[in-house]
């Protein structure tokens, strides 16, 4: 298996494999705590070429699990060893999505505060959707976190006609909050 | 037929849920298309050509449906699939589809006339949901619980005077009471999906008649306000001002503004909570 892709590098995966028609993204997520686990979310944003969600419909999470046009799916049981898995049907992705971004927040919906400091592994791979096989994987992004409560893991994107994936691993300091901003989701 | 083996059978790229991995439910393919040659005079070799046609990838997602397609939801479907924004609203504040949404800086006040707002899934999932009372002294010794329903079946209340956390025991409660300056009431929308439904109710720790005055206001994460007022002539019993249902992912706010004139145990049954195991007229047992 090839090396682990570090922060901010990318591959041209429909050019490595003119064949494929889909990919999954696979998210890990370690942590020792519990508390942490339980409270984190994984979240898929379509975005378009400024970098902002296409709608509120197109940020998919466990409460909102496809994006209107069924191109990207998170599903509600992992098949495989991942915390999370969003499928991607790269054809039926809209033509104004540019981005596919994934992304990680803990979800401060009660007065436990956590980090994701405390976070043993961080995670993201791309297996071909069509026989399950993994493309690529990203590094460990977690030993570079410290107070952060959000984190963007990686991406897909368009780039002369075909897609890449690019290893993100940029943390945020206000979790969801910032990075809806960033992307233009309106909580 | 030519039926080719399951190993090297063509692979089918026009049903979206064959695409996933996993069983899922199927989604509903664009209205078939209501063509004149749907005669039943027609000979076979009209039929071949239709079932031919019906095969290329691009005229698929035209091929009748399965007799699940229900026609009256095909409009808002197909507006769906055309690119149409669901999300834009016209001036009162209901989107193309007659749904009430919360608006940006304004807070949305729920009446009689005007019962219903519908949380987007991203309200409905991302951070906590928060009820408080917003009072002044004079009202009284006014708390807020409230009754609910998980999708596991399970069924209490949540209040200040106990038990003030839901499940009780759990590490992780799906509902909690914190009064700081007002009562307050909190719903972890990371456990969204295991919430069915809940009515919120005011009502005095000693059971006095209360001046009712105040407002309850409803507050998600992003800062969308839904306000209900608590005004009312004296008395004493139990006010349920709102109540909430998950329709598949969407909290639906809704003001009932009904004041029972008995205990918390009439208020909740009055609206179906049947399911809940008393100690006393205001304490469950779980």
């Amino acid at each position: 298996m090839a090396a682990p892709m570090k922060r901010g590098s990318n591959v041209a995966l429909t050019r490595e494999i003119p064949s494929l028609r889909g990919v999954v993204l696979g998210v890990k997520l370690v942590s020792a705590e519990p508390v942490l686990i339980d409270n984190l979310v994984v979240a898929t944003i379509l975005c378009d070429s400024s970098s902002k969600a296409l709608s509120n419909e197109h940020f998919v999470f466990f409460n909102q699990l496809n994006s209107p046009e069924l191109s990207v799916t998170q599903l509600a049981r992992v098949v495989g060893e991942d915390t999370e898995q969003v499928e991607i049907d790269l054809s039926a992705v809209p033509t104004d999505v540019h981005r596919i971004v994934v992304v990680t927040y803990i979800n401060e919906g009660n007065a436990v505060r956590r980090s994701l400091g405390q976070l043993r592994e961080a995670t993201v791979r791309v297996l071909n959707l069509a026989d399950n096989t993994e493309l690529v994987r990203s590094e460990n992004l977690a030993p570079a976190l410290k107070t952060e409560t959000g984190l963007a893991l990686g991406e897909l994107y368009r780039h002369e006609g075909g897609w890449k994936f690019k290893v993100i691993g940029q943390g945020y300091a206000n979790g969801i909050r910032a990075m809806a901003a960033d992307f233009g989701v309106s909580l | 037929m030519n039926v080719a083996a399951p190993d090297n059978a063509p692979s089918r790229d026009d049903l979206p849920w064959l695409r996933r991995r996993t069983t899922r439910t199927p989604s509903r393919p664009n209205p078939p298309q209501r063509a004149a040659e749907l005669d039943l005079s027609a000979d076979s070799r009209t039929h071949t050509t239709t079932t031919a046609q019906a095969s290329r990838p691009d005229q698929t997602h035209l091929a009748p449906s399965g007799s699940l397609d229900l026609s009256e939801q095909v409009p808002l479907l197909s507006a769906i699939q055309a690119g149409a924004d669901p999300t834009s609203r016209r001036s009162d504040g209901r989107d193309r589809f007659g749904t009430t949404r919360t608006s940006n800086g304004l807070p949305t006040i729920l009446t009689t006339k005007r019962p219903l707002v519908t949380l987007t899934r991203v309200q409905s999932g991302v951070g906590a949901l928060t009820f408080k009372a917003v009072l002044s002294e004079s009202v009284g010794d006014l708390r807020l619980g409230c009754a609910y329903q998980l999708v596991s079946g399970q069924s209490s209340v949540t209040q200040t005077s106990g038990p003030r956390a839901t499940p009780r025991g759990s590490r992780r409660p799906v509902i909690f009471t914190s009064g700081e300056r007002f009562e307050a009431l909190t719903i972890d929308l990371a456990q969204s999906r295991e919430l069915e439904r809940l009515i919120v109710y005011a009502y005095s720790e000693s059971g006095a008649a209360l001046n009712w005055d105040g407002t309850l206001v409803v507050q998600t994460y992003g800062g969308a306000r839904v306000e209900l007022p608590l005004r009312r002539d004296p008395s004493a019993g139990v006010l349920v001002p709102l109540s909430l249902y998950n329709i598949d992912g969407e909290f639906v706010l809704r003001s009932e503004q009904s004041i029972i004139g008995g205990s918390i145990r009439e208020a909740t049954a009055s609206f179906g909570f049947d399911r809940i195991s008393w100690l006393n007229d205001h304490t469950p047992l779980i």
